[in-house]
């Protein structure tokens, strides 16, 4: 066996292009994540009981079922329903959906984290509720979370091949695409594990720096 | 609604292999975990540096190109494994790494002064850790062990990319074959959840048991 590195140099644009793909899949199922994590966890702890219970059990079930099958459902149920999505959106949605439920759980004990005093030194100042969460509560409880919730960003970037299965060409299928042409798994499948590690071990690296730091 | 007799054989072997390569893996990646998660507290640098490689290696590329990795690559570097063995593998190794991590994190929380207490009192190292170190680190292993068990029975779904038919493969297949992606990807969900709910509430139920019982433990003792 032989390793060609001329061959590296040649499919590495194309490889590259797909990894900017994958990264633009993995911020804004991140950003979606977030946003609707927050809304999760604000509902499950100020909403009425009855829609509180129904965000639970339902952040319980996409959590305990697997993203695969999720994306199976909304690739083929959706335009049963009238609801034609590209590929690439209905991939963001549903990893974005996905992680919601994990984030929503950061954010949950996060908030809870806030002392009581700040909420009730808030309301005894007459803030209105905006003001208090945005502006006392958030800004205190979101700087904690920021190491759990860049391990689910870096979690979520590592799932974003999953989506090779509804056909949205990000770093795994063009990898499989040009090995398809050329069978040289090798070379192609072991180049792109270097890049997800490249990309992914520094950041965790860094997020153990920030999560010891704080400790400390 | 005739299809669903048609379909149920069809997804309940899929299950019923998922639940097989579950069990097969966890098991694996429970092993894997216990004695990775030993080693890395060993103060040999050989072992420290070979099993951080293992661990970082298996957290930092993708499990979805690792079960690629391992059905393509593996075969031209002269490995021959099936597909399921393959796949089977992979799921342990990765799970394994992140368990490992648990396991570790769990013994170190276990405050210096018990180990030193055992050494005082002359306990060999196997007691100690069976009768004292153990039993107090389980506390902090258990949900999240359960949890990566989830992880691992939704995670046997990759491998329906390598024509291993479990219950995503069976789903997507009986799709094809009889249409009704609702009603069919909906029972592939719902035979899912038969088998990561019982492990992630059970995780829960075992973890309330042990503390509360360490809690009247501590109550007796201080009487």
């Amino acid at each position: 066996m032989e390793i060609d590195f001329a061959y590296f140099v040649e499919i590495m644009p194309r490889l590259l292009a797909a990894t900017v793909v994958t990264l633009r899949i993995a911020a804004l199922g991140f950003a979606l994540s977030l946003l609707l994590g927050l809304l999760l966890a604000v509902l499950r702890l100020r909403g009425k009981p009855v829609l509180a219970g129904a965000v639970l059990v339902g952040s319980e079930f996409i959590r305990l079922t697997p993203l695969m099958v999720q994306l199976f459902f909304a690739f083929y149920v959706l335009p049963e329903f009238g609801v034609r999505l590209p590929a690439e959106p209905t991939g963001i949605l549903v990893i974005g959906i996905h992680y919601a439920t994990y984030t929503s759980e950061v954010f949950r004990s996060g908030i809870l984290a806030v002392p009581t005093g700040q909420w009730e030194a808030a309301r005894s100042l007459g803030l209105p509720v905006s003001v208090v969460w945005m502006n006392v509560i958030l800004p205190q409880a979101i700087r904690p979370m920021i190491p759990a919730l860049g391990n689910f960003l870096i979690q979520m970037f590592k799932e974003v091949p999953l989506l090779s299965t509804i056909t949205v060409y990000e770093l795994l299928n063009t990898a499989n695409l040009i090995a398809g042409e050329t069978f040289r798994y090798i070379e192609v499948l072991t180049l792109t594990g270097a890049i997800f590690f490249l990309l992914s071990f520094p950041s965790s690296l860094l997020l153990r720096r920030l999560e010891a730091k704080r400790e400390h | 609604m005739d299809f669903i007799a048609e379909v149920a054989p069809v997804l309940l072997t899929g299950a019923g292999v998922s639940l097989s390569i579950g069990i097969q893996a966890g098991l694996g990646a429970i092993v894997i975990s216990i004695v990775v998660g030993a080693l890395r507290g060993l103060s040999n640098p050989v072992v420290r540096a070979l099993t951080a490689i293992y661990v970082e290696f298996f957290r930092g590329t993708s499990a979805f190109v690792q079960v690629y990795w391992a059905y393509f690559v593996l075969p031209l570097l002269g490995v021959r494994l099936s597909a399921l063995e393959a796949g089977i593998a992979v799921l342990a190794l990765n799970v394994g790494a992140y368990g490992s991590e648990v396991v570790r994190g769990a013994i170190n929380a276990v405050p210096k002064g018990q180990h030193e207490a055992c050494h005082a009192l002359g306990l060999a190292w196997w007691v100690a850790y069976w009768k004292v170190i153990v039993p107090q680190a389980m506390t902090r292993a258990i949900v999240p062990i359960g949890n990566l068990l989830v992880d691992l029975v939704k995670g046997t779904s990759l491998l329906s990319a390598i024509t291993v038919t479990e219950l995503a493969f069976a789903g997507r297949q009986a799709v094809q074959t009889f249409g009704h992606p609702l009603a069919i990807f909906a029972i592939v969900l719902v035979l899912y959840l038969a088998i990561t709910a019982p492990i992630a509430w059970g995780a829960r139920w075992l973890d309330e048991r042990i503390r509360a019982k360490q809690f009247l433990g501590q109550q007796a003792g201080r009487v």
